[in-house]
């Protein structure tokens, strides 16, 4: 019979359970584990580990197990119990057919939650890009660039490039940038700043262009760095945990206000061409001067809106002790 | 039909292969390179289809001709669940015809599940060392997940290669450098293969 080993320990506020069961006998065994309290599976991408999924009501996970191997599982739980778990039975598996020996193919199962949950997420590799926060609740981390860069109020909102692509001969321009009271709350003067540092005195006393500069001005990205990613920067939203469809409406009014910047910088030419193509052809451009001169007077009611909520919100208080004192 | 566009390595010309062949089929192309969109979106993106905000048709409707593409949002992307993607593509396919999925390199989930939903696979790839690893590495997973491979397109070349072909387990169709605009015959013959291989599924 297989033997099952345990250690347990308590991290804030759940128990972490490590199990393992080692078989001693000469076949595989398919062996069954429950355990006394209630289990919180390891997930990858949201969805339970391989083995877990066969977790039932009645906390029951599967385990194959080699002859002379030892296999592990683990898992957490907000309560505690000694033994957390026990073997329930351990049987030969039920005989399959090998598989067809496939040269290189990763172990995935073919169905959609093995998909998502053995193959590498989508997306850029996380190392790749800046902590920044996704609305989701991460919390913002400091960076050495985040206070310079927040300092520069002349990026526009949802900034172009990861911060590793900003020159750094600009460093100390930016800085100087600090000086005219740029800061957090700066975002709402970025229509009439020039971009990036190369203006640092900008606030309302720069060059002649007084437009956000487009993409094709911005510093040269590197070659395999993607473009556009929108994230936090110097966005007063940052931080906040906003619903995906109002984070989304905003990156939307983001990116039409970046490409109706970019049209309009381009003029005429191979370059206007190439961003109408891009953008989806003249009938998709129509319907982008539409949204974006829509998008100023819905974004001014929002805010106005915004701004008497905060207000009644912060002027009201739950009474203390109501909930125990009503009957 | 859904056919699914993938290389493995990147550069090798995947996109450009997947837009010509949906152009020719009148399909609506589809990318699944999430928050790596190659331009902003003027419309609706695939990773707010596949967060549940936008139904499918509607998406591809509001947006470009025939065309659902990525965003570049991480916050989109991390929202996207790409477990919907089949039966969006099925969607699609039964209200426009055919689908065409613009698979990123690698071999990440933005690569398995169109493979999973697809009806076939059009493996590209160039003639170097790089890209046939990477393009092995691709057809292996596409073999796993079950999605049969229709043809390689060999993008570069004017000849078709044959040993390209054994290697990755499919007929090659050469797609010279610059020719994938009508009437390429490389496209056209991509085209009429998948639409012979995968119309029955």
């Amino acid at each position: 019979m297989p033997e099952l080993d345990w250690t347990t320990r308590r991290e804030a506020g759940v128990t972490l359970v490590e199990l393992t069961v080692t078989n001693d006998v000469d076949g595989p065994r398919r062996v069954r584990v429950r355990s006394a309290i209630p289990v919180l599976p390891p997930r990858s991408d949201g969805v339970p580990a391989t083995g877990w999924t066969e977790v039932e009501a009645d906390r029951v996970a599967v385990v194959e197990v080699p002859p002379g191997a030892t296999r592990g599982l683990g898992y957490a739980s907000p309560e505690t119990a000694d033994p957390p778990a026990t073997l329930v039975d351990a049987e030969p598996p039920e005989p399959r057919e090998a598989p067809e020996p496939v040269a290189d193919a990763p172990a995935v199962e073919q169905t959609p939650d093995g998909v998502v949950r053995d193959l590498p997420e989508a997306g850029p590799p996380r190392d790749a890009v800046p902590p920044a926060d996704d609305g989701g609740g991460e919390a913002p981390r400091e960076s050495p660039q985040s206070g310079p860069v927040e300092a520069d109020g002349g990026a526009p909102i949802g900034t172009d490039g990861p911060r590793t692509a900003i020159d750094p001969t600009e460093a100390g321009e930016i800085d100087d940038a600090a000086d005219t009271g740029a800061g957090p709350g700066h975002p709402g003067a970025t229509a009439d700043t020039t971009g990036r540092s190369s203006q640092p005195e900008s606030a309302g006393e720069g060059p002649d262009d007084d437009r956000p500069p487009s993409r094709a001005e911005r510093p040269r990205e590197q070659p395999d760095t993607p473009v556009g990613w929108t994230w936090g920067g110097d966005d007063p939203t940052d931080g906040v945990d906003l619903p995906p469809t109002v984070a989304d409406w905003l990156d939307g009014v983001v990116r039409r206000i970046d490409l109706a910047a970019d049209l309009a910088a381009a003029g005429g030419g191979p370059e206007a061409t190439a961003l109408v193509a891009a953008a989806g052809g003249p009938g998709a451009v129509d319907r982008l001067a539409d949204r974006v001169a829509d998008d100023p007077d819905r974004l001014r009611r929002l805010a106005a809106r915004a701004e008497e909520l905060a207000d009644r919100a912060e002027a009201v208080a739950v009474p203390e002790g109501v909930a125990r004192r009503s009957p | 039909m859904i056919v699914a566009c993938a290389g493995g390595k990147g550069g090798v010309g995947t996109s450009t292969v997947a837009a010509a062949l949906a152009d020719r089929l009148e399909a609506v192309l589809v990318e699944t390179d999430l928050a790596m969109g190659r331009a902003p979106a003027v419309g609706p993106t695939v990773e707010a289809v596949l967060a549940g905000r936008v139904a499918p048709v509607e998406a591809v409707r509001a947006g470009p001709d025939r065309h659902l593409p990525a965003g570049r949002s991480l916050r989109g992307a991390r929202a996207a669940d790409l477990r919907r993607l089949a039966p969006i593509l099925e969607e699609l396919a039964d209200a426009f015809g055919a689908v065409v999925v613009d698979c990123p390199s690698g071999l990440s989930a933005a690569v398995g599940a169109p493979l999973l939903a697809a009806d076939g696979c059009v493996l590209v790839t160039a003639p170097d060392e790089a890209a046939l690893v990477g393009a092995l590495r691709v057809a292996a997973l596409a073999r796993r997940l079950d999605a049969g491979l229709v043809r390689v397109a060999l993008v570069g070349v004017e000849k078709a290669a044959p040993a390209v072909g054994r290697a990755l387990g499919a007929p090659v169709v050469a797609v010279p450098t610059g020719d994938t605009a009508p009437p390429s015959s490389g496209i056209t013959a991509l085209a009429e293969a998948v639409q012979s291989d995968c119309s029955s599924s």
